[in-house]
């Protein structure tokens, strides 16, 4: 506390001596760092952000962007406080004696900046990747060192912390650029099985979003309390997932109603047995 | 819509060679349709602007392929283009699909190692409707005739989204039908390896390819694979003219990308790859 004090006076008597002696000079001097020191770290972190985003992908670029930014502006403020005559040296005794309370008290900011760098050498996922965290499903914004920024469909903007990126199962929806959609249907028990899997097959083999190759799949899955149950896989690239489902669930119920093919609903077959001695009684007789 | 056709527009008259692909000149305020197979093509002038539709194709005979009409149907689905200079000649012509074709065999068909074999793909044509604007032609839209599926050539890692035709490469010219909006492709695969090549699919980029007309048949250049082992790349190479042997072809459209020859090296998958 003493040695902030003594560069606050410091400091002080410094600044009045550059407004007593009209000293010009470092005026100038300090209002270039002002002014274009400043503003030239965020243009040349842009610049060079914009250039390895292009060069090394989002990932990368936005790492580097920010550590020119952060450490541009650190640059400029050292430089700011010598001319303004701080002594840092003493400043920066009182900085490290402040770290170790600080560093007790931001514990949870340490771990995700940990956590960040894990993500940034594991790359899980980057930058305009759709992933799924928990119930949280968006687009990936940013990867920054204190937490990963998502744009969910519904245009909510949702801030995960990179802690919990590295202990929850992150599931990246967009890694691979082909993806299956899995159509789930139930048909009634008195139903032809080869007929539901020529039509199901027909279906997507006739959808225009559903690849030829890999081929769909039907999957008699198994039998169910209401109906035997099917699943219609279908593959698609990547950015077409919900045309291809959204037209499959079309298709699926007019062709099913063209074939007479019956989706059941939920039932249950009650035996009545009349020779039991209480049949025909009223409940409370 | 009814209106009266005026003195100036004509149809440029189809030559022996060029029966389908043709330019039509279409004074203001009028309309023309242009029908092949199953499309037809609706182009009209309207205050200087063109605005072309497509339907089901009409009843028109075969031996005309554009007219000039004075009624059009109502709920067409029209796109409109605004042009700044006037340009009364619109132009159909012959277009390749906007993405890599693959084409499968019925059965795989083995290649024995030092073997060049020949399969003749008829590869489906798109229509594209280009305008004048001074000396070069300003393409308003390509119509796709048929929807054609998609399909994927490589794994489920990497690879990439192609057409998948529905018509088997042939062994034998004769037993290719003979389509306006179908082109012969004569594929050579070359297995000069010492082990014998199963091939199941061939994928084919017709941006390496140019269109030739030969009697009213549409062809393109020659492609020819060589496969020199599983452990290393295939080289494939697209001819610069048209096939031998053809009679009197003439050159309708140019390859997007030339390629020299044995330019292009890929990485082939001739066996499909099982689905989870």
């Amino acid at each position: 506390m003493t040695n902030i004090l003594a560069a606050a006076i410091d400091a002080e008597s410094t600044l009045e001596t550059i407004i007593s002696r009209n000293n010009w000079d470092i005026a100038l001097r300090l209002s270039v760092l002002l002014f274009i020191g400043f503003p030239a770290c965020f243009i040349l972190s842009k610049v060079v952000g914009r250039i390895s985003r292009k060069k090394l992908g989002a990932h990368i670029g936005i790492l580097i962007q920010k550590i020119l930014l952060y450490g541009g502006i650190v640059a400029v403020t050292i430089t700011l406080l010598l001319e303004l005559g701080f002594n840092l040296g003493a400043l920066l005794g009182a900085a490290g004696i402040m770290s170790v309370a600080v560093g007790f008290a931001s514990q949870t900011s340490l771990s995700n900046i940990i956590s960040g760098v894990f993500l940034y050498g594991e790359k899980p996922f980057a930058v305009d990747d759709i992933i799924r965290v928990g119930d949280k499903v968006g687009v990936v914004l940013s990867i920054d060192l204190l937490s990963v920024k998502l744009r969910q469909f519904n245009n909510e903007f949702v801030r995960i912390p990179n802690e919990t990126m590295i202990k929850t199962e992150v599931t990246n929806v967009t890694k691979f650029p082909i993806r299956r959609v899995e159509v789930d249907v139930g048909v009634a028990y008195h139903s032809d099985i080869d007929h539901v899997t020529h039509v199901l097959k027909e279906v997507a083999d006739k959808n225009p979003y559903s690849l030829d190759d890999p081929a769909p799949i039907v999957v008699f899955k198994d039998f169910g309390d209401s109906s035997l149950n099917f699943m219609l896989g279908a593959w698609c690239e990547r950015t077409q997932f919900l045309d291809l489902k959204n037209s499959l669930m079309r298709d699926i119920k007019k062709k099913f109603d063209a074939e007479a093919i019956e989706i059941p609903f939920p039932q249950r077959v009650v035996h009545i047995n009349r020779d039991h001695p209480n049949v025909g009684e009223e409940p409370n007789s | 819509m009814d209106r009266k056709m005026s003195e100036h527009s004509t149809i440029k008259p189809p030559t022996s060679t060029q029966s389908h692909w043709l330019a039509i000149n279409i004074a203001e305020n009028e309309a023309a349709i242009w029908s092949v197979e199953d499309i037809s093509v609706y182009a009209q002038r309207v205050t200087g602007d063109w605005m072309l539709a497509r339907a089901a194709s009409e009843s028109i005979p075969i031996e005309q392929v554009a007219r000039k009409i004075t009624w059009l149907p109502i709920n067409l689905d029209w796109k409109r283009w605004a042009l700044e200079h006037e340009a009364p000649e619109v132009r159909f012509c012959p277009a390749f699909p906007d993405r890599p074709l693959v084409v499968k065999t019925r059965i795989p068909v083995i290649v024995p190692p030092k073997t060049t074999v020949e399969l003749y793909v008829n590869l489906p044509i798109w229509l594209e409707v280009s305008v004048s604007q001074g000396s070069k032609y300003y393409t308003l839209d390509t119509i796709a005739p048929t929807t054609l599926s998609n399909t994927w050539y490589g794994t489920h890692f990497e690879g990439q989204l192609c057409y998948a035709l529905k018509s088997r490469p042939r062994r034998s010219l004769e037993d290719l039908s003979e389509e306006p909006l179908r082109a012969v492709c004569l594929f050579k695969i070359r297995n000069s390896s010492k082990v014998s090549l199963p091939v199941e699919k061939i994928r084919i980029d017709p941006a390496h390819l140019s269109l030739y007309q030969s009697n009213r048949r549409l062809w393109t250049n020659c492609v020819t694979v060589t496969f020199k082992g599983d452990e290393e790349h295939s080289e494939i190479d697209y001819d610069d003219s048209a096939p031998r042997d053809l009679d009197e072809p003439t050159l309708i459209r140019e390859s997007d990308r030339p390629s020299s020859k044995g330019s292009i090296i890929d990485r082939l998958l001739f066996r499909s790859e099982n689905p989870e």
